[in-house]
């Protein structure tokens, strides 16, 4: 190469340079991509403890719904979300600590997940300390007098009232009808005591309140004492264990005759550990969809979901977690649209929850739900969905209003 | 208690013998425990004194428990219940009829005390399983009672709000002044506990749970302090509930469950029975162990969340129960014991007999 085309290349090199230099210099600093702050939501549930078997999965699809909310969509609104999940065992105590640290830490939105326990812990601090809550349990006390508490759920003691109402309006006999209640025993399987003014209101008979032990082995001597008051229907608030030995004591006792009406099904559970002749007729009051519904866009992405998460089984056992966890989700993105990135807080959260207006979930929930400060009862209504052993479950009745159990309480002044 | 003291110490007067602070750096270390106590609300987090406050309810508690099994050699499985008879019972009263929380509070000891009797009575003709099934029946019989007959007054299977506590003009809503009054109540029943168990009354539960026809021999009337022993242990819990429920401010069944009483039972046995360190240690350990393996869950799941809640929910139980089970394997005798062996190594160190 001569020295002419020496200086020629050095100098095309140097303007190279040169212009590089200036481009990078008029571009600006190139940032990382700004990385927005996280939301901390706080899921108290019972991964352990006597109800962890019955309600352990709500946690567990907490952590699911939350982890695909983060991979495929960046969180909620570009914000990750840190969701904790912590085992509250049953235990007022435990429940009452975790809370006080994950309100240091920082927690904008807390839900309950099935026990009682954490509504009680907490219930006198939500208002105080301005955090909103998503209850996904039954709890009527949780969602009367209103406060900061939100549900989705019809709480057991309102259900039965629907059910009451509903069963009044054919019945033709001129002595009132007879109810039994077979209860759970926890916080939300009793509650149906609770309406006991309600349904002798209406007319109703409550015959026998029997409370079946959460370890039970054999729900015979239940039954019998059910049996002998005579009821005209029953009501009962057994969780999917209890239902398995309740279903077969009632087939070897000859009580197919007598309407049954439960709370709630896991029906993929339920109709893998009965024999179909055994939960034929069993009636459901249900808010939720169920697996047999896989039309329902919410309910397939929920069984995905499950089975991405390495759960055991095809069909997620429960679908009004996932609808809760919906819930939470939307109003933290209402929130966050209206109040902006930077000054998202639990007041912004319970204002979004308070104006939710027809929320669907996806289809998850059978009827729309509704909030406002003063109702913070999302679902009026039910639909009594029936099983049966040779063919899909069938509703039987749509839109069963369910009345507001301890509103009306309070305000008859009992 | 004279023993286990470096050669040349010696006690010389019955005062001297008697006391329970004996040394100038005991007394020290003991105003220096209750100053520490009473600056603990500065120093922590509102988190850590609710922790330190329910410790403070459940030693109370425990010590009942350590009256009637620990000292008398009397099983208990019910203690929750009572618990619940006292909170209820305080909680109705100054809810409803707006009785004065210092009245309440002994009223609901009283009522858990009398119902101590009652269950306490098969204790006079059976021991062993057959009074913890006797015992047990109490937890169920209490709890039925309170859920079923009477829901307008105890609130049934709902819960019950109980007002704050108010002494004095001054009402107890915060963490720290209701930390305060629990521990002031603690501090009080410890003493009360350690002072019994060096009373003729105390004694006499020893002989009872050592020999209890020897006792009978010497002429305890074994029917009388059995019952005694039912009613201060049960005494105890209702103190323990009525502190709990004005604490918390809200109850229900459910939180004094027969988890809660078979609980009890294990701290006295991981504390030490039949001492009055025994209780505290026992409920210290097992309260903070709790709180740690409540914290790891979630730290181990952000840190392997490929693991699953789940699997790390039941990992740091099973780490619960494994400390618990080595703890009871080497060192059956409870902490107490462990405690008193350090102290005596430190008295006679470095010469070690």
């Amino acid at each position: 190469m001569t020295n002419k085309l020496k200086s020629v290349f050095l100098c095309m090199v140097a303007v190279v340079l040169v212009a590089s230099v200036c481009l990078t210099a008029c571009a600006g600093p190139t940032a990382p991509p700004e990385e927005k702050q996280p939301l901390r939501i706080v899921m108290f549930g019972d991964m352990t403890g006597p109800l962890a078997p019955m309600i352990g999965v709500i946690p567990l699809m907490f952590d699911d719904y939350f982890n695909w909310a983060n991979e495929e969509n960046g969180g909620i609104n570009g914000h990750p979300v840190e969701a904790v999940v912590i085992d509250t065992k049953y235990d007022v105590s435990v429940c009452r600590s975790a809370y006080k640290k994950e309100k240091d830490a920082g927690m904008l939105l807390g839900m309950c997940g099935g026990a009682s326990m954490v509504f009680m812990a907490v219930s006198q601090f939500a208002a105080e300390d301005e955090i909103p809550f998503v209850l996904d349990c039954l709890l009527s006390e949780g969602l009367y007098p209103p406060g900061w508490f939100y549900s989705l759920y019809v709480p057991t003691d309102d259900r039965v009232c629907g059910l009451a109402d509903w069963f009044l309006k054919d019945w033709n006999e001129s002595r009132k009808p007879r109810l039994a209640l077979l209860m759970g025993d926890y916080g939300a399987g009793k509650a149906p005591s609770e309406a006991k003014w309600y349904l002798e209101k209406q007319g109703i008979d409550v015959v026998i309140e029997e409370i079946v032990p959460l370890n039970v082995t054999d729900t015979t001597d239940h039954l019998t004492r059910v049996r002998d008051a005579n009821p005209d229907f029953i009501y009962d608030t057994l969780l999917v264990h209890q239902q398995k030995l309740a279903l077969k004591d009632r087939v070897r006792m000859g009580m197919q005759d007598i309407p049954w009406y439960t709370f709630i099904v896991n029906y993929a559970g339920l109709s893998s550990m009965v024999r179909p002749e055994e939960y034929d007729g069993y009636v459901v009051l249900a808010e939720t969809a169920d697996s047999w519904q896989q039309d329902i866009p919410g309910v397939s992405f929920i069984d995905e979901l499950w089975v991405k998460g390495g759960h055991p089984g095809e069909h997620a056992p429960n679908y009004a977690p996932p609808a809760h966890n919906m819930l939470a989700a939307d109003a933290i993105k209402r929130a966050l649209d209206k109040v902006g990135d930077e000054n998202i807080s639990g007041q912004a959260i319970y204002d979004a929850l308070a104006q939710t207006k027809n929320f669907t979930a996806d289809g998850l929930l059978l009827n729309p739900a509704s909030f406002s400060k003063e109702k913070t009862r999302g679902s009026d209504y039910i639909q009594l969905v029936q099983l049966h052993k040779d063919g899909p479950p069938t509703i039987i009745a749509k839109d069963v209003p369910c009345p507001w159990n301890l509103k009306l309480r309070a305000e008859a002044g009992q | 208690m004279a023993i286990r003291r470096p050669a040349g110490i010696f006690d010389s007067t019955y005062d001297k013998d008697m006391a329970i602070v004996r040394t100038r750096a005991q007394w020290g270390m003991l105003i220096a425990f209750l100053i520490l106590l009473c600056v603990v609300p500065a120093f922590v987090s509102e988190r850590w004194l609710a922790v330190v406050s329910t410790i403070a309810v459940y030693i109370i508690a425990v010590h009942g428990v350590n009256v009637v099994t620990g000292y008398c050699g009397q099983i208990s499985l019910g203690q929750a219940a009572f618990m619940a008879v006292g909170a209820y019972s305080s909680a109705i009263l100054s809810g409803m009829f707006g009785v004065p929380f210092l009245f309440c509070l002994i009223i609901g000891g009283v009522a858990a005390g009398l119902a101590g009797i009652i269950f306490g009575l098969p204790s006079v003709r059976v021991k062993g399983y057959y009074l913890a099934i006797a015992t047990l029946a109490a937890q169920f019989i209490i709890m039925y009672l309170i859920i079923i007959p009477y829901p307008e007054i105890t609130g049934g299977s709902n819960f019950l709000r109980v007002p704050p506590a108010t002494l004095g003009g001054i009402t107890f809503t915060s963490e720290s002044s209701s930390y305060y009054l629990i521990m002031f109540v603690a501090v009080l029943v410890t003493f009360f506990v350690k002072n019994l168990a060096r009373t003729r009354v105390g004694r006499a539960f020893v002989a009872i749970r050592d020999n209890d026809l020897a006792a009978e021999a010497m002429g305890i009337n074994v029917f009388r302090y059995k019952l005694l022993a039912f009613f201060i242990g049960c005494f105890l819990a209702g103190i323990a509930g009525s502190l709990w429920a004005h604490y918390c401010r809200a109850i229900s069944p459910d939180d004094f469950s027969f988890m809660k009483s078979l609980w009890f039972v294990g701290m006295i046995i991981v504390g030490g029975m039949g001492s009055t360190l025994g209780p505290i240690l026992g409920v210290v350990f097992i309260q903070i162990l709790n709180e740690l393996v409540t914290d790891a869950g979630p730290a181990l799941s952000a840190v392997f969340p490929q693991v699953g809640v789940n699997v790390t929910a039941a990992m740091v139980q099973i780490s619960f129960g494994l400390v618990i089970v080595l703890f009871l394997v080497f060192e059956p005798r409870g902490l107490a014991h462990r405690w008193e062996i350090f102290k005596s190594s430190y008295r006679l160190w470095p010469f070690s007999y």
